[in-house]
Parts: structure tokens; C-alpha cells; sequence
């Protein structure tokens, strides 16, 4: 059939639906409009339908599995469990070898690209000043929906200490920003101790897009003592884990497509199961280390000391007047009462020894005095 | 090692019930005999056993199983023609009559043509597996069965004719 678009072969190939999808729909058409060929379609259909005539019993029931160990004598091979173990272990490292090797070709491609990226980024990069305003030079990143900065993912650690002088008005502001901004306080500790000035630690969370103009309320809270930010870009970071992710996925499905097929023995579908288990639990490890690195990204952290500036000024006086004397009153109290103690405990350590020694001292300087006298006296 | 033993055991009864069924089919309708039959069967899934480090993860294990049934069948056919088979029983499901000439026309088909048509139309083989189980590639199995098919059509037209 020469002047046909469809090859004679390709029709049997068409009943048994081994032509590729695109070719099976065009001789489908074809057959719409080519009695010729349909004739040889249903030809060979009746063939298979009146081949399919001659069935066989099912297998008799008498048909029993040989026994492992009869083939083993059959085969004349005495060590012949070792031999199917080793060929099964050589069965599983080809399996091994056989997942592994594309998987070990394509990581230093998908490292290398990763690089590549991460050098075009870098190339692209303007100096936009470290806390470019939202909505002006941050931008959101199109594929992960991340915030970075000229499609950088950059961490951000701002850390501040903000003198006020309404503490409690300070407070609350903070907590409008908060609010208004989408942030939120990760930490807080407040301390309040009499004739100290009052001082809140916070750690905050902000959005990374809004981080200038958030800083520039938290500055206007009052006068800014300290002011420290820290920046780090790990766009690169976030492209290998992107990659590893990558391969480790890959590598889940030729397993999972490799059990599905599977052809080798229980021990072999074991082994699989268990490096899919393992590959499974490396991809969950890489996600969470990617959703924690994004987060970083995504929120800033502000670690900022609210400072209360009137109270310090009104806590000197007083303590010059009359916490001086009554601090010098206790002072006196307590040297007296210390070298009194002091005097007690050294008689009753001391005491007797000086006692005893006195005595002797005492006894000796009297005979000595008598002695001499005696030995003065004329016509002694 | 007791494990392992264990999991040989299980991994080759599951074999063993899942093609059971196809081996004994393909080698009931190349042997005559029933009971030669069973035992050819039984003696692939012993030489399964004795050949399965020769098996490549990389090949279906259906076409690693079929060439064994067929290394094994054509050693059979090789006895059979020293020793013909006493009784031929006819292995026959449906019409008698029909399954006779449908076994005549197979058996005046080129021995390749033949081998391609059991698989594909019995064994219900895909075209790569058939390639690999008679080593030959996938085009000459196209075409092969294509051809088979049109003899087979000429052969069987006089069967059309009488059910008409």
C-alpha cells in the first residue's frame, strides 16, 4: 500500500497499541477515511479473535513449587544458598550502582549551575544601601514568593537601643507597629528594679520587606543610644538546598518507579523500601532547612533594649541626701558589730596561749628583778 | 541468614503463584503431552532458581522467565524428535474443530513468525519483550507479526467461510 500516509505494519502495530501516541491518533484518522485499511483492520482482528479460540487448562493443581534445596542438588552446586545470597548482594549493589551513578553525575552539574546563578546574581547586583525602603528597591521574589532584594535572599539582624521618655506610651506604640506592620514580639523581658531606670529587652520579628520604614518608627520612639545591622546573603545556600531537594526527589521516584516494577527477590524490595525511607527522611531534613532559611529571609530580626530616660535623671537626688545617710548609719552599724565580732573571736583563738605566755613573761621579769637588786646591795 | 532464607522463600512462592498459570500455557500449547507439560513447567522454575544470578535487574523478569520456558521447550522439541511422544493429547478450550485449524495454520507459519504470534497473541507480550525474549529487534518483530498475521488470514479464511 504504497500511496497510503500508513505503512501496512504500522497497522497490526495500531490494533496492539504499540504505535507512539501522536502516530496512533493519526492512523486513527487515517482509518476514518481508508476502507482499505479498515478492511485489513478488521481483518486482522478476526485473525486474533479465532487465534484466541485455542485455550489451554490452567496450570494442574499437582504443579507444585520445586523445593529450593532440590535445586540446588539438581544443580550439583554444594554451596549453592551461598551462591544465590552473593548473587543477590550483587543483584542489590547493581541496583545501588545503577540509582546512584546518575544521581552522583548530576550533582556537581546542579552545583555548578547553582554557582553560575548565584555568579549572575551577584553580577546584577547594585548597591541599594543596606535598608532600602519597601516597596522601593525590596522586591518579592516571583518563584518562591520570598522577599530578597533584586532577587537576593538576604538575612537581616538589626540590633538597637532606643532611650524614651514615656516608657509605658513607648511600649504601646511599639506594640501599634507591631500590629500594623505584620510583626510580632519573639521575646520579651521587662525589668523594673527601685531607683533604677525602668528597661524592656525584645526581640522582634519583622517582615523583611518593611523593615526600613519599621525601623524608622521604632527611631522615632524616642533618642537612638545604639544602632548595629547585620546583613548575609544566602541566596546561594537557598539554590543547593533547592538543587539537593531537587535530586533527592529524583532519586525517591526511580526508587518508588523501581519498586513498582518490581522483578528481584523480598530481600532485594526490602533494601529498596529502606532507601526510600532514607531518601524520604533526607528530603524532609532539606525542606526544613529550607522553609527555616526562608523564614530567616523572609522576617528580620530586631533585638531592641527600650531605655526609660526621665526616671534615671530623678532617681540622683534623693539618693544623695538621704539614702547617703542611712547608708552611712548602716555602714557604721555594721563596723561596729564586725570588729566587736572580730575582737571576741580573736580572745577565745588567742586568749589562752597569751595568757600562759604573759604568766611566764610576768614570773621571769620579777625573778630577774629581784636577782638584780640583790646582786646591787653593798656587802652582797 | 534465617531471614534471608525466609524472604528467598516467600519472594519465590509469589513467583511461582503469579506465573504458575502463563508458563504452563505457553509450554501446554507447544507440547502436546499434559503431564510432559507440568514437568517442563516445574523444571523452568527450577532453573530459575539455578539461573537467577544470571538474571540483569535492567531485564523484565516476565522476559528473563519466558526465554528459560523457551530454551526449555525447544530442548524438548529436540528430544521429541528422537523419541516421538506416545498419545499426543490436543491441549483444547472452545470449538474443537476451529482450535484444530488454528493449530495447523500456526504450525505452517515460519518457526520465527510462529514464536512471535504465541507470545504476542497468548502470552500477551509486548513487542520490546518479545524482541528481547527471541533476541531480535523490535522492527523485525513488527514486521514479522505483521506478516504472520496476513498468512495467518489466508490460512483461515476457508474456517470464516464454513462458520458463515
Amino acid at each position: 500500500m504504497p500511496e497510503h500516509l500508513v505503512q501496512a505494519e504500522e497497522l497490526q502495530a495500531y490494533l496492539d497499541r504499540e504505535l507512539a501516541p501522536a502516530r496512533q491518533a493519526e492512523v486513527e484518522r487515517h482509518l476514518v477515511e481508508c476502507q482499505e485499511c479498515s478492511a485489513v483492520i478488521a481483518d486482522l482482528t478476526r485473525v486474533s479473535t479465532t487465534l484466541q479460540q485455542w485455550q489451554v487448562e490452567s496450570a494442574p493443581a499437582t504443579l507444585r513449587p520445586p523445593v529450593v534445596s532440590t535445586a540446588e542438588k539438581k544443580a550439583g552446586f554444594r554451596w549453592g544458598r551461598l551462591a544465590l545470597g552473593l548473587s543477590g548482594a550483587a543483584v542489590v549493589f547493581l541496583l545501588l550502582v545503577a540509582i546512584s551513578i546518575p544521581n552522583l553525575l548530576r550533582s556537581p552539574i546542579a552545583s555548578k549551575q547553582a554557582s553560575d546563578y548565584a555568579r549572575q546574581r551577584a553580577a546584577m547586583r547594585t548597591d541599594q544601601g543596606m535598608l532600602a525602603p519597601a516597596g522601593e528597591e525590596a522586591s518579592r521574589d516571583a518563584a518562591s514568593g520570598i522577599p530578597a532584594v533584586a532577587g537576593r535572599f538576604i538575612t537581616y539582624q538589626v540590633t538597637m537601643t532606643v532611650e524614651v521618655k514615656e516608657f509605658d506610651s513607648a511600649k504601646d506604640r511599639l506594640r501599634q507597629i507591631m500590629d500594623a506592620e505584620g510583626g510580632y514580639t519573639a521575646q520579651a523581658s521587662f525589668v523594673e528594679t527601685p531607683d533604677q531606670p525602668r528597661r524592656a529587652n525584645l526581640v522582634l520579628r519583622v517582615p523583611a520587606a518593611k523593615l526600613a520604614t519599621i525601623l524608622n518608627q521604632i527611631r522615632a520612639l524616642g533618642r537612638v543610644k545604639e544602632e548595629h545591622l547585620n546583613s548575609e546573603e544566602v541566596t546561594e545556600q537557598v539554590i543547593d538546598l533547592e538543587a539537593r531537594l531537587h535530586n533527592g526527589r529524583a532519586t525517591e521516584q526511580r526508587l518508588i518507579d523501581v519498586l513498582n516494577n518490581r522483578t528481584g527477590k523480598v530481600l532485594d524490595i526490602l533494601q529498596v523500601e529502606r532507601e526510600i525511607a532514607r531518601t524520604r527522611d533526607n528530603i524532609e531534613r532539606m525542606e526544613a532547612q529550607r522553609q527555616n532559611l526562608l523564614r530567616r529571609v523572609e522576617l528580620a530580626t530586631v533585638t531592641l533594649t527600650l531605655a526609660e530616660e526621665l526616671k534615671a535623671q530623678l532617681e540622683r537626688a534623693p539618693f544623695a541626701t538621704a539614702a547617703r545617710l542611712r547608708n552611712a548609719f548602716v555602714d557604721g552599724y555594721r563596723n561596729f558589730v564586725d570588729s566587736a565580732l572580730g575582737l571576741m573571736v580573736f580572745l577565745v583563738t588567742y586568749g589562752p596561749a597569751l595568757l600562759l605566755w604573759g604568766a611566764l613573761i610576768w614570773l621571769a621579769w620579777r625573778g630577774g628583778r629581784r636577782l638584780f637588786r640583790r646582786m646591787a646591795k653593798p656587802g652582797a | 541468614m534465617q531471614a534471608f532464607k525466609r524472604g528467598e522463600t516467600l519472594a519465590f512462592r509469589e513467583l511461582f503463584d503469579r506465573y504458575k498459570n502463563p508458563i504452563y500455557g505457553f509450554v501446554r500449547r507447544r507440547v502436546d503431552n499434559p503431564g510432559r507439560a507440568e514437568e517442563i513447567t516445574q523444571d523452568v522454575f527450577l532453573a530459575l532458581i539455578q539461573q537467577q544470578k544470571g538474571y540483569e535487574v535492567r531485564a523484565s523478569f516476565r522476559t528473563f522467565l519466558y526465554r528459560i520456558a523457551l530454551n526449555r521447550v525447544v530442548s524438548e522439541r529436540r528430544k521429541m524428535a528422537e523419541a516421538p511422544a506416545l498419545d499426543p493429547e490436543v491441549a483444547a478450550g472452545g470449538d474443537i474443530g476451529t482450535v484444530q485449524q488454528v493449530r495447523e495454520a500456526l504450525a505452517r507459519l515460519e518457526p520465527e513468525q510462529q514464536e512471535i504470534v504465541m507470545l504476542r497473541e497468548y502470552q500477551g507480550l509486548s513487542y520490546q519483550e518479545i524482541a528481547q525474549v527471541l533476541n531480535v529487534p523490535v522492527g523485525t518483530v513488527r514486521s514479522r507479526l505483521f506478516r504472520a498475521k496476513l498468512a495467518l488470514r489466508e490460512l483461515l479464511a476457508p474456517t470464516w467461510a464454513e462458520g458463515a
